[in-house]
């Protein structure tokens, strides 16, 4: 009984350990990926091609990873040459948005 | 009006096969529905579409109980339905389990649309609110949950690493949702209790459908309706984690009484999330964000067109659950008990390598362990709901 409450928890701290060890390593999503991944929050990386504002006033900017584009939506006012953020994925009239709500969201911003 | 009872049958039947196969999600099939929807709005109208996903998500919230009470393979929503269904299947009432559970969503949906008038007004006043305080509830249930156990250490432990489990598991975003819930779940109440039942060579005793309920469970029933409100209330607050906040207040501890809850509250919750869709805006399910993206926010006459088809769904498929499950039973019975707790481990995993990320095998491990693990140390196996719990508190604490 003791060694399967043993091999148990090792088993739980191995595959935790594994978890831990992939959530520090993960990398961003290739924007060409997004359409898997409507609805869901991802990373997502890229060099920023253009900053402009939504109808609603919100600073949108227009990045570029490889060679798929998408727009990352922001609540605040930013400018990057280069930026990673956790946001969720929409998509509308075939291009693809990232909503990023928090500013601890966004994760890198080289000026 | 035959092209949307067309509709209906399909949803129907799908939500059956999502029912039944152990890490089949309705949504696994809106996201192939929505990624080749071109193709499918050639062959099928818009109200088609529309009446198969309903009655898909109507269907699989019956008929998800399936794969928990028969096989002991949970969903997210269904998941705390295993322990109580699996203690009558042991009793030889699995039928009586099932039938619990439709009972659950029949009655529910009867409060739900008794009260829809209502809720259509009221949601919005609330839901500015109850936002702000859903943490503090959230540390209050959880606080209570450790604080009920008669090991109180172990119970923490187990809340603390259910905690962690959930917290790196869910901030894993190379993963979809589904995958990472679905493994979570099969992990910490499906595979580890049927692990737990090869090891103790527990055989199936022989079943009985006849049925002995004393009453309709209106209380319960209720109590499963209240517990969906809560979930549109606190939008993240998960189905098991709003049923365990109602079971300890109203102290539900028969297992009869707690599975005609679980079984509103999963009818009521698909009812509800077409109802957060138009009251709120809010799409709270993949069924109602695929209807969202079908037709935008939608209107009036298209809120009654889902209401019809729900009303019409809700008896259909709670027959085919029961007949289903009369029949998956009797077949049962003359399986080796043992044999088939040892397949349903191997479809399992091998379900969860060919339908998701290979990495959701290692969150299968864990998971699988920790709910071992609980078991042999004689904690209530409610308390692993802090894998989603935690994960929440932490969110909303912007931490």
């Amino acid at each position: 009984m003791r060694e399967t409450h043993l091999i148990s928890l090792t088993f739980f701290f191995l595959g935790l350990f594994l978890i831990i060890f992939s959530y520090i390593n993960q990398k961003p999503l290739k924007l060409k990926d997004l359409k898997e991944y409507l609805g869901e929050i991802v990373l997502v990386k890229g060099k920023v091609l253009n900053i402009s504002k939504t109808k609603t006033n919100k600073t949108k900017l227009l990045i570029t990873y490889g060679t798929s584009k998408a727009y990352i939506i922001l609540p605040y006012n930013i400018s990057c040459k280069e930026i990673m953020v956790k946001g969720r994925v929409s998509e509308f009239y075939g291009k693809y948005y990232i909503f990023v709500f928090k500013r601890k969201d966004i994760l890198f911003c080289k000026k | 009006m035959i092209d949307i009872f067309v509709g209906v049958f399909l949803g129907i039947l799908f939500g059956t096969l999502t029912g039944l196969l152990p890490s089949l999600h309705p949504n696994n099939l809106i996201a192939i529905l929505l990624s080749f929807l071109p193709l499918f709005l050639n062959i099928f109208s818009i109200n088609q579409l529309i009446a198969f996903i309903v009655s898909l998500s109507i269907t699989h919230s019956f008929t998800s109980f399936l794969a928990s009470v028969l096989f002991g393979i949970p969903e997210e929503e269904t998941s705390l339905s295993v322990l109580p269904s699996h203690k009558l299947t042991l009793e030889g009432r699995a039928y009586e389990a099932v039938f619990l559970t439709v009972l659950g969503g029949l009655i529910s949906s009867i409060f739900a649309l008794i009260f829809l008038p209502i809720l259509i007004n009221i949601f919005p006043l609330f839901y500015k609110y109850s936002l702000k305080i859903l943490p503090f509830i959230l540390i209050l249930v959880l606080s209570y949950l450790i604080l009920i156990q008669e090991n109180k250490l172990k119970s923490l432990l187990i809340v603390i690493f259910s905690g962690l489990l959930g917290y790196f598991t869910l901030n894993l975003y190379f993963l979809k949702s589904t995958e990472k819930l679905t493994s979570l779940f099969t992990g910490l109440f499906g595979l580890s209790t049927i692990i737990i039942s090869l090891t103790q060579k527990t055989s199936l005793p022989k079943q009985t459908f006849e049925i002995k309920i004393k009453d309709l469970y209106l209380k319960e029933s209720f109590i499963g309706f209240l517990a969906s409100i809560l979930i549109i209330l606190f939008p993240s607050l998960s189905p098991s984690q709003s049923i365990i906040i109602l079971q300890s207040i109203f102290k539900i501890n028969d297992p009869r009484a707690f599975l005609v809850s679980l079984g509103g509250l999963t009818t009521v919750d698909s009812i509800a999330s077409f109802l957060s869709l138009y009251s709120l805006g809010n799409p709270r399910s993949g069924s109602s964000v695929a209807i969202e993206y079908l037709l935008g926010k939608i209107d009036y006459n298209t809120f009654f067109l889902i209401l019809g088809i729900i009303l019409f769904t809700i008896p259909l498929a709670g027959y085919v659950t029961l007949f289903l499950s009369k029949i998956l039973l009797q077949k049962i019975q003359k399986i080796n008990y043992f044999k088939l707790n040892l397949f349903l481990v191997i479809l399992t995993i091998l379900m969860i390598a060919l339908t998701s990320n290979p990495f959701c095998l290692i969150i299968l491990l864990a998971s699988t362990s920790l709910g071992i693990l609980t078991h042999l140390w004689g904690i209530n196996k409610s308390l692993l709901v802090s894998v989603l719990m935690i994960p929440t508190i932490i969110s909303f604490l912007n931490f």
